[in-house]
């Protein structure tokens, strides 16, 4: 019995590997390169941010619009608008999309490209070739995306009060950049300023000239009043590779509030070397948990490289206020070894009353700012995988349980489970497209259904769970899936939510809990075929039933009948008619199984002895 | 003996000894030194000590129309009588609480720093005054009412209307701001935020949108120090019309090894508008350039002074070339150094039409710029003059991109002739003010300089052209004390109609007059030795020169300081009207020592000592040996010979020129006659003393009560306890004494304190007996 189970699990599994391998993926094709994507959680829509285009597809990926954004004639020394006559050196350049975010409040995308010093521009969300703003002589104000390619932007649209739509932006600098790192823009007029101009004149963090650190910024988010930048920065002296956690209030004029950290990753798999050097994605999920994947080697591919996915509970360190009241009412010295300027160099700490922090918790003009702390915040890789890169994340909850995909250099999601206890298992993985990097904007659909997955000129839509596709319990547990579980009474394998008793004991059972309805004893143990009577079964998890669900016995071929349920077990009659001994032995096995809704739903088996004395 | 007064025409050989002398050391020290007490004692200083209530008094504005100094202190304007600062109004304008316990929970200093120190305090149009004050780490501006007219003798505040102070005031009062009002913008270099970091030059006011220097930018501004605004024409055109600043900063990076401090001059356009697109609301035409104060070393090595104090400038004819006036201290905390360095318009505009200074990146060094400067030259004014743009906002892209990318120009200015017109390192305190006056006397024009340093005195200085106006002789004609506590002047203005200076500092306004004529004596040598620039020999004394009044008893030498052609024909005048030669008899016992003190009022003047055997007419010149021991107060002679008996004539030489002060006549008493002598005294002392002292003077009693008391003790046989006990008396007596010199005018008795006073300092190393 034990082999021809696992026969029966290795065909399934084989079966299951065919299956997903020989489907053929949903996908949108790009004439660019992709840079950005993002999903309209209202529609469901999906916005594609490419090399001279932008993209709006349906939830289904099907094209509704699309639109020209370059090439132009640009260089990047040069003050847009561009005239031929002031840039001699103004070259047909392309428009590398730098920023990609939605404003569904307001109806509008914001999207602004490498071209023109990463000027930026508004369109329709239901349309994106309706431009609501766009203006490319207004000057350095308007500048707001990195405009080398190389250089990453990230951005957040929120509010910083009621009504007031601003932009976040983070930023490193290429060299012919305009030096700016974070800054909060207007997007709407306001006060006489227009559009993408800064929100305040204070509003700003500048790099200073030949600034002792450049960055690389990962990803924006917001929670409550506050925003959150994640980059990695280069520092010249001492030489070093940081990742930072980076935290402002977002109603902060005059950017007082400023607070950044280390993000430090270690590698459990190799003790001797020092933590991942460079964080490549970040996801957060509702928890307020932080994932970020880091990597050894930023390069990306080869033997040498080791990633790994981390998580930081960030909340409690950055909204405490321990660490600013370290700084404000600590000793000058010991603030001198922990705290900096951030961007800038050296900071004063100390002399600040008690309960500074809290009296200021956007921070003020008369506290050290912007405040950087070296005491940052570490943890040790959940995963780790060597030969490949990690490069995209994200991160959702099934039930409860924590879901991370994870992007990799050679084009396949992993499909990760996260445990409370913080261990991780990988369950499965799907091949998006073979050796190409999946990018960093992995993201879910608006209906959590669905996994928007990009390599260089593709967009893929993949489901989170296929659950269905197990026929049998036991195929259902073994795919260790999450997102699945066995629904007794409708006999498949699904989403809790899609299961309509699963609140009930017994009636979804989880696939990571291992277990399907299973009979563990029957009481007689067996029977004579001529002393018959009832046989009581012990059914492991039984599930609550309800006179409706009319559990039948049906012993072998006999007419199934109504089982008794007490309990924990089920009374089944013997039948009356019971198949005849094989010659040579004294009993005949007869196969009992338990069935529901007039013996529709197979709920489990047992086989069960007949002897015959007589023989 | 009769009472003359004696010209000496010298041999040349002794001459240039004199001379010699004279430039070895004796012309750094100032020729006159007045002691706060002599100052307030002679009426020559009029003090306002300060309200209880506040301090600082560091914001001056001259009205010379109104006859008003207005001052900005510690929650306080003042407006003070140009005739007598006595005469004052105020203006109280404190921070209300809650603005002080706000700035008190910032972790301020509540007395030092959470008040309203008055940082700008400038003529608004002809009615009002603009000013500005720190408030409490809260700048805040307002306007002061001062009336149309001097008679309507308004001063208020505008309460009714405050403006934000930021970009105009610093934060914090020990910040130093630079400011300059014109046509109702007000230009300030100061630091516009809370913590002090974020300093910037600004326009704000009137109807254009504020414009500030780039921000984050190290190359623009590096941590500076704003020291003063100032207004210079280009051209005829208004249109070219410059603001300059002049401050100190840090070295940019990569421009010097190490942390270093550079003294700059920054110009902008008055007319600048900022960018179009670029550097919107940033200066376009910003440069600056070093300025070089130094001292050549040897090896090529020269000792810098780069930390700039103040700048004054002293306007000339053409208002397009003021002649710039600096004072410059060492960065050294050990070699605590001062200058003075003179600068040209024209060598600054031929800087900032140099080349600009470039770095291609961090690792790179600082070059000349070689490629092609983009057109109009960043730099520029937009104008009709030059041509080509009407306003800095139509400036091409490239010449904005270059503008930001090099604010600083390669060349530094160098001083005219290259060094320092006055260099003081020898002292125990540093410059930290300058006015200059120019000054017109018989022979040409003079630039006198005030000099405010960090311990409350005023040093008086002309510069006078030696052979050629490139070599310059500095003569330091006055040291005063203005302040009864050291202190640190930190304000000067100075009112040529009022001829008067005004000194402000943490403590006080003090107010003195530009000169103090009568103070250098009556006779017209002393007056041309002066070489005060203000001051001639009239006829009858020495007082104000004024060049229009031509008058032909009027003698005044500037240039030479001679009175031997400008006084000789006067020899008989003198006589009459000049003060008298001090005469003296003192005796000494043979084997034993005696001192001749002798020292001249000038403290440039060398002493010049002759001996005149008994029944001899010749004279000659003593030189120091074992025997005789020159010093600073007099003549020491040892181990007293009988052959020593004679006169002394104790001369002051100064500037070729040598005027008999003191003649001593030595009486020495040998051995032998000392028992006798003893026996005598035990007779009747009284009678003997009364004898031998009838011509004396009671500083001369002295003298002989020592000598008497060596004979009554003969057990101090030793020269040094002797002396030490001399000493030591002669000190004691001298303080207690009210004053001492008989037959003298009293004109004479600030002075002769003056020299107690350095005695009394200065007499451990000078007169120490132990070290004979």
């Amino acid at each position: 019995m034990a082999l021809w189970l696992w026969a029966l699990t290795l065909l399934d599994l084989v079966g299951s590997g065919v299956g997903l391998r020989s489907r053929k993926l949903d996908f949108f094709h790009s004439e660019t390169e992709l840079n950005h994507l993002v999903v309209d959680n209202v529609t469901g829509g999906v916005y594609l941010g490419a090399v001279n285009m932008l993209y709006q597809l349906t939830a289904d990926l099907q094209l509704v619009q699309q639109v020209a954004t370059g090439p132009a004639l640009d260089n990047k020394k040069c003050t847009p608008p561009i005239e031929k006559s002031q840039c001699h050196e103004a070259v047909l350049t392309d428009n590398v999309n730098q920023l990609l975010l939605l404003d569904p409040l307001e109806g509008r995308v914001v999207e602004c490209g490498s071209l023109f010093k990463g000027i930026c521009a508004l369109r329709s969300l239901s349309n994106i070739s309706t431009r609501l703003f766009y203006e490319d002589s207004s000057g350095e104000k308007s500048f707001v995306a990195s405009n080398d390619e190389s250089v990453a932007t990230v951005g957040l649209v929120s509010s910083t009060g009621p009504g007031e739509r601003v932009l976040f932006v983070g930023k490193g600098n290429g060299p012919q950049d305009n030096g700016i790192i974070v800054s909060t823009r207007l997007l709407d007029r306001a006060n006489g300023r227009e559009a993408f101009e800064a929100y305040t004149d204070h509003a700003t963090y500048k790099a200073g000239y030949l600034s002792a650190n450049t960055q690389q910024f990962v990803a924006a988010f917001e929670d409550g009043q506050y925003v959150f930048f994640v980059f990695n920065q280069q520092d010249k002296l001492p030489s070093q590779n940081r990742t930072l956690l980076a935290r402002m209030c977002k109603q902060d004029p005059n950017y007082y509030s400023y607070l950044e950290m280390d993000l430090e990753c270690q590698d459990p798999g190799d003790r001797q070397s020092p933590p991942f050097g460079t964080c490549l994605a970040a996801s957060v999920d509702s928890a307020r948990v932080l994932y970020a994947i880091f990597s050894r080697d930023a390069s990306g591919g080869g033997e040498g490289t080791r990633a790994g996915l981390c998580l930081f509970h960030w909340t409690r360190s950055m909204q405490d206020g321990g660490q600013r009241n370290a700084c404000y009412t600590g000793s000058r010295e010991s603030g001198r070894n922990t705290f900096y300027k951030a961007f800038h160099g050296e900071i004063q700490c100390g002399s600040h009353m008690l309960g500074a922090s809290e009296s200021f918790p956007c921070g003020s003009e008369h506290l050290p700012y912007p405040l950087g702390s070296r005491d940052g915040l570490k943890a040790k890789a959940v995963l780790q995988r060597g030969g490949l890169n990690l490069t995209a994340v994200t991160v959702t909850a099934e039930d409860g349980h924590t879901i991370a995909f994870l992007g990799t250099s050679d084009g396949r999601i992993l499909k990760v489970y996260l445990a409370p206890d913080h261990t991780s298992t990988e369950y499965g993985s799907i091949l998006v497209e073979i050796n190409k990097r999946i990018k960093q904007d992995l993201v879910l659909s608006a209906d959590l259904t669905r996994l928007y997955a990009m390599t260089q000129d593709k967009v893929f839509q993949l489901p989170v769970q296929e659950c269905l596709s197990y026929p049998t319990c036991t195929q259902c547990r073994d795919s260790q899936d999450p997102y699945c579980g066995w629904c007794v009474v409708e006999g498949r394998c699904t989403r809790k939510a899609k299961c309509p008793r699963a609140k009930e004991t017994g009636h979804w059972l989880w696939s990571r809990d291992n277990s399907c309805v299973t009979i563990t004893s029957a009481q007689p143990q067996n029977m004579s075929r001529r002393a018959q009577g009832e046989v009581q079964l012990t059914v492991s998890p039984l599930p609550t039933l309800r006179e409706d669900d009319e559990l039948l016995c049906l012993f072998g071929d006999s007419p199934p009948h109504h089982a008794r349920v007490e309990g924990d077990t089920v009374i089944c009659n013997s039948p009356s008619v019971i198949p005849t001994t094989p010659p040579g032995q004294d009993h005949v096995t007869v196969n009992i199984q338990l069935l529901l809704h007039q013996g529709d739903i197979f709920l489990t088996s047992h086989l069960y002895p007949f002897y015959d004395c007589r023989e | 003996m009769g009472c003359f007064t004696r010209i000496v025409c010298l041999l040349w050989g002794v001459l240039l000894t004199a001379r010699a002398n004279y430039q070895n050391g004796k012309n750094n020290v100032p020729r006159l030194k007045l002691s706060y007490k002599e100052m307030l004692e002679s009426n020559n200083v009029i003090t306002f000590n300060g309200l209880a209530n506040s301090s600082s008094y560091h914001t001056f504005l001259l009205d010379e129309e109104r006859s008003r100094l207005y001052v900005g202190a510690k929650d306080h304007i003042f407006s003070f009588n140009l005739v007598n600062i006595k005469d004052f109004q105020k203006i109280v304008w404190p921070v209300s609480y809650t603005r002080r316990d706000e700035c008190k929970w910032a972790g301020k200093d509540i007395l030092k720093e959470c008040a309203n120190f008055i940082k700008v305090l400038k003529a608004y149009n002809q009615s009002h005054l603009y000013a500005c004050g720190t408030g409490a780490f809260h700048p805040i501006c307002t306007y002061i009412e001062i009336g149309h007219h001097p008679e309507d003798n308004i001063f208020k505040l505008e309460d009714s209307h405050f403006e934000n102070g930021r970009g105009k005031s610093p934060y914090d009062p020990k910040l130093l701001t630079a400011s300059l009002l014109i046509d109702g913008e007000l230009y300030s270099g100061t630091a516009a935020d809370f913590m002090g970091r974020d300093f910037a030059i600004f326009r704000t006011l009137g109807h254009h949108h504020p414009i500030r220097t780039e921000q984050h930018d190290s190359r623009w501004l590096n941590d500076p120090r704003f020291i003063s605004a100032h207004l210079i024409p280009e051209s005829d055109n208004p249109e070219d019309d410059k603001v300059y600043f002049f401050f100190r900063e840090n070295a940019i990076d990569g421009e010097h090894s190490g942390k270093a401090t550079h003294a700059r001059i920054g110009q902008i356009c008055k007319n600048d508008f900022g960018g179009h697109r670029s550097l919107v609301n940033k200066w376009t035409t910003f440069l600056k350039a070093r300025l070089i104060c130094s001292v050549p070393g040897p090896n090529g090595i020269d000792t810098h002074f780069d930390e700039l104090q103040d700048v004054f400038l002293m306007n000339s004819k053409d208002p397009k070339n003021p002649i710039v006036y600096g004072v410059f201290t060492t960065s050294s905390n050990i070699f605590k150094g001062s200058a003075v360095c003179m600068y040209s318009m024209s060598d600054v505009r031929r800087v900032f039409l140099g080349p600009y200074a470039h770095r291609d990146g961090p690792n790179y060094q600082w070059v000349p710029y070689q490629g092609r400067v983009p057109y109009p030259r960043p730099g520029t004014c937009p104008s009709k003059t030059f041509g080509g743009f009407d306003s800095t906002k139509d400036l091409p892209d490239d010449v904005i991109t270059f503008a930001r990318s090099h604010p600083a120009m390669y060349n530094p200015v160098f001083p005219i002739n290259n060094r320092p017109i006055m260099v003081k390192t020898d002292v125990n305190y540093q410059f930290t003010q300058i006015v200059v006056d120019r000054v017109d006397a018989e022979d040409g024009q003079y630039d006198v300089m005030f000099i405010g340093t960090d311990v409350g005195t005023v040093l008086k200085v002309v510069s006078i052209p030696k052979e050629t106006w490139h070599d310059l002789e500095e003569v330091l004609l006055e040291e005063m004390t203005v302040f009864r506590e050291p202190t640190a002047i930190s304000a000067m203005e100075l009112s040529t109609k009022q001829q008067q200076l005004y000194i402000g500092s943490t403590a006080g306004v003090a107010q003195l007059a530009l000169h103090r004529c009568d103070i250098y004596g009556k006779a017209c040598a002393e007056c041309c030795l002066a070489r005060d620039p203000y001051c001639a020999w009239d006829g009858s004394s020495c007082s104000r020169y004024f060049p229009t009044a031509k008058r032909r008893t009027r003698r005044q030498d500037i240039r030479n300081g001679d009175p031997l052609t400008h006084c000789s024909d006067l020899q008989h005048h003198d006589n009459h009207h000049g003060h008298s030669l001090e005469e003296r008899i003192i005796y000494g016992v043979e084997n034993s020592s005696t001192f001749l003190e002798c020292s001249p009022k000038s403290q440039q003047a060398l002493v010049y000592w002759q001996f005149q055997r008994r029944n001899e007419e010749r004279k000659e010149e003593i030189r120091a040996d074992d025997h005789i021991i020159r010093t600073e107060q007099g003549l020491l002679l040892r181990s007293l010979q009988r052959k020593d008996s004679g006169n002394y004539l104790c001369h002051a030489v100064e500037h070729g020129f040598m005027q008999a002060l003191l003649k001593v006549t030595l009486e020495v008493i040998d051995t032998e006659h000392l028992e006798e002598l003893l026996h005598k005294d035990d007779d009747g002392d009284g009678s003997k003393t009364k004898e031998i002292s009838n011509s004396m003077t009671p500083s001369q009693k002295v003298w002989y009560r020592d000598f008497m008391q060596l004979i009554n003790h003969p057990n101090l046989n030793t020269m040094d306890e002797f002396c030490e006990q001399v000493w030591k008396r002669d000190r004691k007596q001298r303080r207690q004494r009210p004053g001492h010199t008989q037959g003298n005018s009293n004109k004479w008795k600030h002075l002769q304190e003056n020299k107690k006073g350095r005695n009394r300092r200065t007499h451990e190393f000078e007169r120490a007996p132990r070290s004979v």
